[in-house]
């Protein structure tokens, strides 16, 4: 079991106000999963997968990743947790706009100073077809191959889990079907567990398994 | 414990930052460049200013070493020469000093020199050699001048010197010179060695021991240690440790003692530096902020991605670095350079040497100086936005919206206005400043007459030799009376000593004056306590022990009379009967006052009996004295000498350029007609005459006057009232140009400010813009929209610099004007007025400009931008 | 004084390694937190962790040799003698039509259960690696027509019209990186299955679609669909839909599929609209 999640709750203001955008979810994902979680827009899967990445507090219950509660972790701690044990992809990418192809891919690896595995790195960029593109800035990309070095990214640091949120959101249903291909065969490829969120239950399906959430609840 | 090395990844984030917003970049390069220029700037003049001052007070000293041994023998000498602590001695051996007539004036010591101690001493020949041959000599410029020899090596002089009261006569050849400066105390001969050791061998037996007392042959050493801290401590251990006789005459050069500034002057440097300080602070604090800002979603990214708070912290700082390490060069030449050109107006209004004047005297520290201020600057700049970038949350960062940017706009605004305002109200105080200076009160005070003319001596503040109070002579005097172009002439006489006060004055001095708690406050700036000098109790119960006041004693023609400024007479009125005064019964005196010129009480009230002692020449003895170098100085002393009383006719202010432009604690004055001060006195030629001129004729005569104190007596010079309203334009030219550079400066970095804040906004709000225009707003309503953002800036300036121009102007120029002689404080607020409207435009145009370079992107890829 | 207090805490890190029992302690910048973070992932991936792996493997495997080595000869017993019982009832004057249908049964039986084992055999070959996918750069068009080709026969025989559609293609050809043998595996098992769960005259089309980084087949039928909660299952071993009983197979054939696809680094997906039809698409990455 590589991730766990206990009675996650996250509520948002107080009494007549509240909002109840997680309200006591559970789940837990295997080593080598890919799991997609599927709700409709508000339907919590977000904020599921913010506190599922340590970007923020639940209200109450827990998150425990590779047999660490990360709820204990604070501030500067939890961010380096991130580094090493988190791979983020984002809907809109997020690369760093003033750092070329390969220098976003191993930053998450230089920020923790650690020696690169050329052979390694090499061969995820080789996966997805991101070879020719290692100098160029984020910019000059299609948004399908910035997605495809933002999930190089993720995978650099072999992090224990990657989480993608609405990884598609942004693309073309054609360039979709690349970059979630890519997301599934190189997830395999090296082993790399996988939780994505996404509205699309047609993307859904490219997963192992399927958790639907709704209100904030998990239901089957 | 060891850490995981990730420098790399900082500094490649940092680097490539900046080098693909190298736009937003150049920007903070620039006001880094703009703020070193300022401290470079500032530096070098500061820098230049003090070392000139230290250079005056060397010259005034007689040199530039460290510390030096006086009168020793040989053996004492070689007791000290070989220590390991000096980094180097040099010697020098008295012989005597000149005794040629035309160097009365100008006293003229005579040494051997080794080359090192002539150059320590100023008086290394520039041009030529050291003297060689017995008849060979050195000297000033200023030395060959007044002996009427060709200024030139190779030139025949006789000289006469007197060594040890013996005469020596010969005639001399001129194996070099160097350019003499009046501020030193005496101007140096330097002879030979041959010669010194015919004339006057060194001495064998100590200062102790020794009969002599004719100050010839003995070695001067001079010695420089590793640094100028704690001179007095080091000597006093090497007097110890080289077992040199302890009660050797040693003289610490108090150029290195510090406490050359006045406190007017460390504020003034002080408010500069925070000046420079604070714009610099403003624009590269608002400018970095905006950046981080702007750059919100990438920090927030990498957070996301696991950069840590200190990680972000270091990258933002390590940014600053960068731009630090270009920005900071690029101020630094442009910094010296107008300095260069600032400084000799700077110098021009400062007593300090009158050779190299206002010349820069750069070095390496200035730089380092003025490079570590900016950097400190832009560090501190920094402290902010690093904790902006180093506080975001990951997932606010990702949410972050361009609404919540602009929402930190009031912040960001006030920054902008507050450098705007900053550069205005200094330029309206500066020109505040420059207009309250009145021409005509200055003039009053400063010029009475004409023309005046006087012993070159007197008024320079450079010359500290005994100035020569009776030098216009009977010859001049008798020329000028048949020049037709006078009007009228006026002369003034002067003693320069002491008054014995009686009893019955004295009581009411001592209370009304000297325990007056303003005279007290005054003293005791003056009467620490430290380093030897008495306490204030102490001087006042010296003062009542001795009962004596420094004074002068002034005759003056009628012409004076008329301009002296009455403060009260006997009969009450405000007018001055000259006959009734010149009657031979009556005195004037004058007030003691305050340092800002405010009258603290008459020394004694009309109607008081006063007697004034004759200093006839007839009554004088003369004492031998000894000054601090061992020089010798002939003390006037007078015995029963004779008195005659006076009534005080009335209480007077002399005007500034009559009377002696020196002044001791306690100036008390005593002024009879002329007629009376001679009978007192015996005859004695003027200090000063004032003539005044048929208007139409002023140039006629003034040549004639050049002439005459060119050719006829170098030792006469004059000021005309016009020299005088030049010397002060000059004053005031200087703050003019300082106080408009600073402004233009200033304005720069506000409108880069403006411009940036400005550019950053429409940058940042780009996708916003686009949707508007989607949806049907025009690219013409934008830019009204975008004008209407900056005229909310110009509202805000225009208010703030009006206001605080305002209210620097009633208090802190006001009290500066007040304090200033010939400054009289007018309220102003134009130049204020005059500038809004050139940054009304500016404000107008550069959001247009911006947007109009925003617009050369297409609406679609805007609207992509994300 | 530090360096005794890391080796220390290393050593505590070796121990609770052995006993399986190891989390990490802090997140800061240290290099022995990161070391941490390390030592747990090499746990996860290291040599230990991958024997126990292989040994239940290779007991698996050695199971299925067994089975499949141990069935062959009664298997070719049972085919030998229904054949000898088909001959003796055909010989048989007293030989009902009833005799017939049972002896056709078993011979049915016979097969599929041949069927099965030959299948099992290549799964375990497959997953233990013992046989292995090669993928070269190869042109997949051509390939796709060799396989339609191939099938067309099966198709045919079940009066199924079985349509690549190429026109589209305009001769342009696409390559991908795959290996042949075992693609044309997966594909005919794909094939296969649509005529399987297709009925008479319906059309089965079969269509390359390129994308930047893979090259797609698709096999779209006209049969029945899947169940939507369905669809995650069909790839599981064994896996039939209680619907389709009726239909010849084990349930190994997607499997199969998906396991080679994804050694040559593509996948398949399945599409599927209840009653209308499925399509599944086989993706080959270019490489």
């Amino acid at each position: 079991m590589i991730l766990q999640a206990k009675d996650l709750k996250k509520y948002y203001g107080e009494g007549e106000a509240q909002v109840k955008a997680l309200d006591g979810v559970s789940l837990s994902v295997e080593r080598g999963e890919f799991v997609s979680i599927v709700g409709t827009s508000g339907s919590g899967k977000s904020t599921l997968l913010h506190m599922l990445g340590g970007l923020d507090n639940p209200t109450s219950g827990k998150v425990i990743i590779d047999d660490k509660d990360i709820s204990e972790l604070k501030g500067d701690a939890l961010c380096i947790f991130r580094r090493r044990k988190i791979g983020f992809v984002f809907q809109s990418f997020n690369l760093v706009p003033s750092l070329k192809v390969y220098d976003n891919i191993v930053l998450p690896l230089e920020l923790d100073g650690s020696p690169i595995d050329k052979e390694y790195i090499d061969s995820v960029i080789v996966s997805l077809g991101i070879s020719g593109k290692l100098d160029a800035y984020p910019n000059k990309l299609s948004g399908g191959q910035q997605q495809r070095v933002a999930i190089a990214r993720a995978l650099a640091t072999k992090p224990a889990i990657l989480l993608a949120d609405e990884p598609t959101g942004n693309l073309d249903s054609k360039t979709s079907q690349d970059v979630l291909g890519l997301l599934k065969t190189t997830g395999a490829k090296f082993n790399q567990t996988i939780v994505m969120i996404t509205h699309n239950e047609e993307i859904a399906q490219m997963a192992d398994r399927i958790i639907r959430i709704e209100d904030g609840k998990i239901f089957d | 414990m060891s850490n995981v090395n990730n420098k790399k990844a900082i500094r490649k984030i940092s680097f490539s930052g900046i080098t693909t917003n190298i736009k937003k970049y150049i920007v903070l390069v620039v006001a880094v460049a703009l703020t070193s220029l300022l401290f470079t700037a500032l530096f070098t003049i500061g820098g230049s200013l003090v070392k000139e001052m230290q250079l005056s007070t060397m010259r005034q000293v007689g040199g530039s070493n460290h510390a030096g041994f006086k009168y020793l023998t040989q053996e004492e000498y070689d007791m000290v020469k070989d220590d390991e602590k000096l980094k180097s001695i040099s010697y020098r051996i008295t012989v005597g000093d000149v005794a040629n007539k035309e160097l009365n004036k100008l006293r003229t010591e005579v040494n051997y020199f080794e080359p090192d101690n002539a150059k320590g001493c100023f008086c290394y020949p520039e041009v030529g050699n050291m003297p060689e041959k017995e008849n060979e000599i050195v000297t000033s410029d200023l030395v060959l001048q007044k002996l009427g020899v060709p200024v030139e090596v190779g030139s025949k002089v006789s000289l006469t010197f007197n060594i040890g009261g013996n005469e020596v006569s010969d005639e001399f050849i001129v194996s070099g010179y160097y350019r003499g400066d009046v501020i030193n105390c005496a101007q140096m001969m330097l002879v030979s060695k041959a010669f010194q050791e015919k004339y006057a061998p060194v001495k064998t037996t100590t200062l102790p021991e020794t009969h002599d007392n004719d100050y010839v042959g003995w070695i001067m050493a001079d010695f420089d240690y590793d640094n100028s801290f704690n001179i007095q401590k080091k000597t006093d251990a090497l007097i110890e440790r080289t077992g040199i006789r302890e009660d050797v005459d040693c003289g610490i050069n108090w150029a290195y003692v510090g406490g050359n500034f006045d406190a007017g002057t460390i504020v003034l440097v002080g408010v500069m530096l925070v000046t420079i300080f604070l714009s610099g602070y403003l624009i590269i604090y608002n400018i970095f902020y905006i950046n981080v800002v702007s750059d919100i979603r990438e920090y927030g990214l990498l957070k996301t991605i696991g950069t840590t708070t200190k990680q972000l912290k270091k990258v933002v700082k390590k940014r600053a670095r960068i731009i630090s390490v270009i920005g900071i060069p690029l101020g630094i030449l442009p910094g010296i350079l107008i300095g260069v050109c600032i400084l000799p107006m700077i110098s021009k209004t400062l007593t300090t040497v009158s050779i190299d004047k206002g010349q820069a005297h750069l070095n390496i520290w200035i730089i380092l100086v003025a490079a570590v201020f900016t950097y400190v600057t832009v560090m501190v700049s920094a402290v902010k936005p690093c904790k902006k970038a180093g506080s975001v949350s990951p997932i606010e960062a990702l949410r972050t919206t361009e609404s919540d940017v602009t929402g930190r706009k009031s912040k960001k605004g006030l920054v902008v206005v507050l450098s705007l305002s900053l550069a205005l109200v200094i330029l309206n105080s500066v020109m505040s400043i420059v207009k309250g200076f009145s021409m005509d009160e200055y003039v009053e005070e400063l010029v009475v007459a004409d023309y005046s003319v006087q012993d070159a001596t007197l008024d320079n503040p450079s010359f500290t030799m005994e100035k020569v109070l009776d030098g216009v002579t009977k010859e001049f005097l008798d020329e000028l009376n048949e020049r037709t172009e006078i009007e009228e002439i006026g002369n003034i006489y002067s003693f320069d000593d002491y008054h014995e006060i009686d009893d019955k004055n004295w009581n009411r001095i001592h209370d009304k004056i000297i325990t007056n708690q303003k005279t007290l406050d005054k003293i005791a700036q003056m009467y620490n306590g430290k380093n030897g000098v008495p306490t204030v109790e102490e001087y006042v119960d010296m003062l009542d022990e001795r009962k004596e006041l420094d004074g002068a004693t002034y005759g003056v023609s009628k012409m004076v009379f008329d301009k002296l400024k009455v403060i009260k007479t006997i009969d009450g009125s405000d007018k001055m009967d000259w006959d009734t005064f010149n009657s031979g019964n009556y005195v004037l005196v004058n007030c003691y006052k305050d340092n800002e010129d405010n009258i603290i009480a008459p020394f004694f009230e009309p109607g008081d009996k006063i007697s004034v002692a004759s200093r006839d020449e007839k009554y004088v003895t003369f004492e031998e004295g000894y000054g601090m170098s061992g020089e010798v100085y002939e003390v006037p002393n007078y015995d029963n000498e004779p008195t005659k009383e006076y009534e005080v006719y009335a209480v007077v202010e002399i005007p500034y350029a009559v009377r002696l432009q020196m002044f001791g604690e306690f100036q008390c004055d005593y002024i009879l007609s002329e007629e009376e001060f001679l009978s007192l006195n015996g005859n004695r030629a003027p200090m000063r005459t004032l003539v005044d001129v048929k208007d139409d004729k002023e140039q006629e005569f003034e040549e004639w006057l050049a002439s005459y104190t060119t050719s006829v007596n170098q030792d006469l010079t004059y000021k005309s009232k016009q020299t005088v309203l030049e010397e002060y334009k000059s004053f005031n030219d200087m703050i003019k140009v300082v106080g408009v550079t600073l402004s233009i400066v200033l304005g720069i970095i506000g409108l880069l400010n403006f411009a940036n804040t400005m550019i950053s906004s429409i940058i940042v709000r780009a996708r916003e813009l686009a949707v508007l225009e989607a949806v049907g707003m025009t690219g013409g309503q934008q830019k009204k929209k975008l004008m209407k953002e900056g005229l909310v800036y110009f509202g805000w300036t225009a208010l703030f610099s009006i206001v605080l121009s305002v209210i620097m102007n009633v208090t802190l120029i006001r009290a500066f004007v007040t304090a200033m002689p010939a400054f009289t404080w007018k309220f102003t607020i134009t130049p204020v007025l005059l500038c809004l409207p050139i940054i009304g435009v500016l404000i107008a145009i550069i959001p247009i400009v911006a947007h109009a370079r925003m617009c050369r992107t297409s609406i679609v890829d805007r609207l992509r931008f994300e | 004084m530090f360096e005794n207090k890391t080796i220390d805490r290393i050593e505590k890190m070796l121990d609770s390694a052995m006993e399986g029992t190891f989390t990490e302690n802090d997140y800061d910048e240290s290099k022995l937190s990161r070391l941490e973070s390390k030592w747990k992932k090499y746990l996860y991936s290291s040599q230990l962790a991958k024997n126990q792996l292989d040994e239940t493997k290779s007991n698996l495997e050695a199971l299925i040799a067994d089975i499949s080595h141990q069935t062959k000869t009664p298997m070719a017993n049972l085919k030998l003698y229904s054949e000898l019982l088909g001959e003796r009832i055909n010989n048989m004057p007293g030989a009902t039509e009833e005799d017939q249908k049972l002896l056709s049964q078993i011979r049915e039986q016979t097969e599929k259960l041949d069927f099965l084992i030959m299948s099992l055999t290549k799964m375990s070959r497959l997953e233990s690696n013992i046989i292995e996918v090669k993928p070269v750069r190869a042109e997949v068009d051509s390939f796709v027509k060799e396989v339609t080709d191939a099938m067309r026969f099966v198709a045919d025989k079940k009066g199924i019209s079985l349509r690549l559609n190429d026109s589209e293609r305009d001769g342009e050809a696409d390559n991908a990186v795959f290996d042949i043998k075992w693609t044309r595996e997966a594909l005919s098992n794909i094939i296969d299955n649509a005529i399987k769960y297709s009925s008479e005259k319906s059309t089965i089309k079969v269509s390359i679609i390129p994308y930047e980084m893979y090259v797609a087949i698709s096999v779209q039928d006209e049969g029945k669909g899947i169940e939507e909660t369905e669809i995650a299952k069909i790839f599981d071993r064994f896996y039939r839909s209680d619907e389709n009983y009726d239909v010849e197979g084990v349930g190994l054939g997607l499997y199969l599929a998906r396991e080679i696809l994804k050694r040559e680094n593509g996948y398949i997906k399945v599409k599927s609209d209840k009653g209308k039809g499925s399509e599944f698409i086989i993706y080959l990455w270019r490489g």
